[in-house]
């Protein structure tokens, strides 16, 4: 716990920056509704679109808040929140090997595992904290910008736990990086090039129907923004598939750091 | 019970070894020198009693408990200084000693401050404003603050200066007065003999001798340069020749129990000389016409060339600290010694490296 507590207050900074970044973004997302949203030029070429790019976008209408807002910034939700908890959770552990901080640390009665566990919990709560910051802005900014049109508070929330569990998949991911891979800088460019690999293979399988099984293999795949902004309910196959992948790299992350030499 | 046991640990990295069937015991009470040159195998073998890395082979224990089965209650009695310290450097001296010691439960707050005192060292300021010295400080306090039955420090003293180094050697004595084990690493023979009872010296790898520093410091040697007055040296003489009065000293020493090697340069000669025999032989120069005497404490290249010969002494020399006074040197001690002797620029050693007369 003391581990756990010391890392998310080291980690104050970097969190407030972030949550000001997504709030900057939901901001500019929902002031910019009026002047694109409901241009009408935007609106003929969406449909104009090919079906498999509107399927990208997730088919929502765009002269509403909700369609709109989907495309210009839940649609993005995870990838951008995954920067975080992908450079966090890669630099995690391979910052302590790196800079040999580690071998003080675990010179100390205290079990590897457990701070395996306590660099995941501030991925967990980092991560948390930002949807949070996210949610507690756009749903209350909505009606005060676009007049006459609010965001269903019930489909938003789910949207954002389906976006919360996605980028903890990718973190705990870059967690595993980080437990295999001692050189922070290396750990940190493994991670960014794997979670831009993640997204750009997902979009080929939403592209392509011969690359679709890609997106169900990737947690990218597993997040359908607008198909709970629509049906208002979450997908549980994706949701379990999402605790699943988290559960697997966090228990290979403790698996390898338990048996790596530190040096 | 002895308090570190080492059976066959053998570690390869891949092809390459680290150390192999590495045996030593360490008894209870003992401040126990590490000895070797770098890439030895001294951190390798620390880093597997603390469990930080896992040997390939070969099994320890500390203070009676496994250190892979038992590694929780093996380091909650151990503190340990690393070779490479590392810091969080955002966090100040105190912040980071008290959140080590809340890993374990809490330590002493007035240990802390009473090591800081003896250290000479500002805990409220932030670690990265620190200097190398001052962050080893810091490390040091890190691994005695905790009052632990054993300490294992590697190489404990790089980067303090001469003072703070004394006043390191004498924590290590009140520890054994408490009856404390310390197990120290070093590549400093002059470090190891000051507070160590026991030594054992790693050489490729593998042990290579297990000795009471008393023992050690009968057998070494020092190295003596002495310089005689030459006036009217033979014309006829072939330049590099003995002087007279030098071929007078050669036989006077030649003559004396334990001077070996001994060459001939000019108005200088240069030999070994047992440190049992150095009265003998300072006696014997004071009747010649010295102009000037080093004497030379031993480095580890020259223990190891007692021991092992000159081919180990030449890998330690390849290994770039085999001497006390380089190390020194390098920490701004200013020691002088064999590196300078190496470039050809030569430095009379002064203080404790050494002794010198005019």
């Amino acid at each position: 716990m003391r581990i756990f507590r010391r890392c998310l207050w080291d980690e104050r900074m970097t969190l407030l920056s972030w949550a000001g970044i997504l709030i900057a973004f939901a901001l500019f997302a929902v002031s910019t509704y009026e002047q694109l949203g409901q241009s009408p030029g935007l609106s003929t070429l969406m449909e104009n679109l090919p079906p498999y790019m509107q399927a990208l976008f997730g088919g929502l209408d765009w002269s509403t808040a909700q369609g709109y807002l989907n495309t210009e910034l839940f649609s993005w939700l995870p990838l951008l929140i995954a920067f975080y908890t992908g450079l966090y959770g890669a630099s995690a552990l391979s910052r302590e090997v790196d800079s040999h901080t580690a071998e003080t640390l675990l010179a100390q009665p205290i079990r590897r595992w457990s701070v395996v566990l306590a660099k995941f919990g501030v991925i967990v709560t980092g991560t948390f904290l930002l949807h949070l910051a996210l949610y507690a802005t756009v749903v209350p900014l909505v009606p005060v910008f676009i007049k006459g049109q609010s965001l269903a508070a019930g489909p938003t929330l789910l949207v954002t736990v389906s976006s919360f569990l996605t980028s903890l998949a990718v973190g705990s991911l870059a967690l595993l990086i980080s437990a295999m891979v001692n050189d922070q800088r290396k750990a940190t460019v493994y991670a960014s090039g794997t979670i831009m690999l993640l997204f750009f293979v997902n979009v080929i399988g939403q592209i392509s129907s011969k690359a679709k099984f890609l997106t169900r293999i990737n947690p990218f795949g597993r997040y359908h923004s607008a198909d709970i902004l629509k049906t208002g309910g979450i997908a549980w196959g994706d949701a379990l598939f999402l605790i699943g992948f988290i559960a697997l790299f966090l228990a290979a992350s403790v698996w390898w750091f338990e048996r790596k030499d530190i040096a | 019970m002895p308090a570190i046991v080492a059976e066959n640990l053998t570690k390869f990295y891949g092809r390459t070894r680290g150390i192999e069937n590495v045996n030593l015991e360490v008894r209870e009470g003992e401040v126990f020198g590490f000895l070797g040159p770098n890439g030895a195998g001294k951190t390798t073998t620390i880093r597997i009693l603390l469990d930080l890395i896992r040997p390939t082979r070969g099994r320890a224990a500390i203070l009676g408990l496994d250190t892979r089965q038992d590694s929780i209650a093996v380091r909650r009695r151990v503190g340990y200084l690393p070779g490479e310290p590392g810091f969080y450097d955002h966090l100040t001296g105190e912040e980071y000693l008290g959140y080590m010691a809340g890993l374990r439960g809490g330590a002493d707050p007035s240990r802390r401050k009473d090591l800081a005192q003896r250290l000479d060292i500002d805990l409220g300021r932030r670690i990265k404003a620190l200097s190398h010295g001052m962050k080893q400080k810091v490390a040091i306090i890190q691994a005695f603050m905790h009052d632990a039955d054993l300490l294992i420090l590697d190489e404990p003293t790089s980067g303090l200066d001469p003072l703070m180094q004394h006043a390191f050697y004498e924590l290590v004595r009140v520890e054994r007065a408490r009856g404390r084990t310390v197990f120290m690493s070093s590549h400093v023979l002059s470090e190891v003999e000051k507070v160590c009872d026991r030594v054992a010296i790693i050489r490729g790898g593998t042990i290579a001798v297990v000795e009471d520093v008393e023992t050690l410091t009968r057998k070494r040697v020092k190295k003596v340069q002495v310089t005689f007055a030459a006036p009217g040296a033979p014309s006829d003489a072939a330049p590099g020749a003995p002087s007279p009065a030098a071929s007078e000293a050669l036989t006077a020493a030649l003559t004396l129990p334990g001077v070996r090697d001994l060459s001939l340069k000019g108005d200088t000669a240069v030999f070994r000389v047992e440190t049992t025999a150095l009265g003998g032989v300072v006696k014997a120069l004071a009747a010649l016409p010295v102009t000037d005497l080093t004497i030379e404490n031993p480095s580890l290249e020259d223990i190891f060339f007692e021991y092992f010969g000159p081919e180990a002494a030449a890998e330690v020399a390849r290994a770039g600290d085999g001497d006390e006074s380089a190390e020194m040197g390098s920490r701004g001690a200013g020691r002088g010694g064999r590196r300078a002797s190496r470039t050809g620029a030569r430095r009379p050693t002064t203080g404790r490296g050494g002794r010198r007369a005019r």
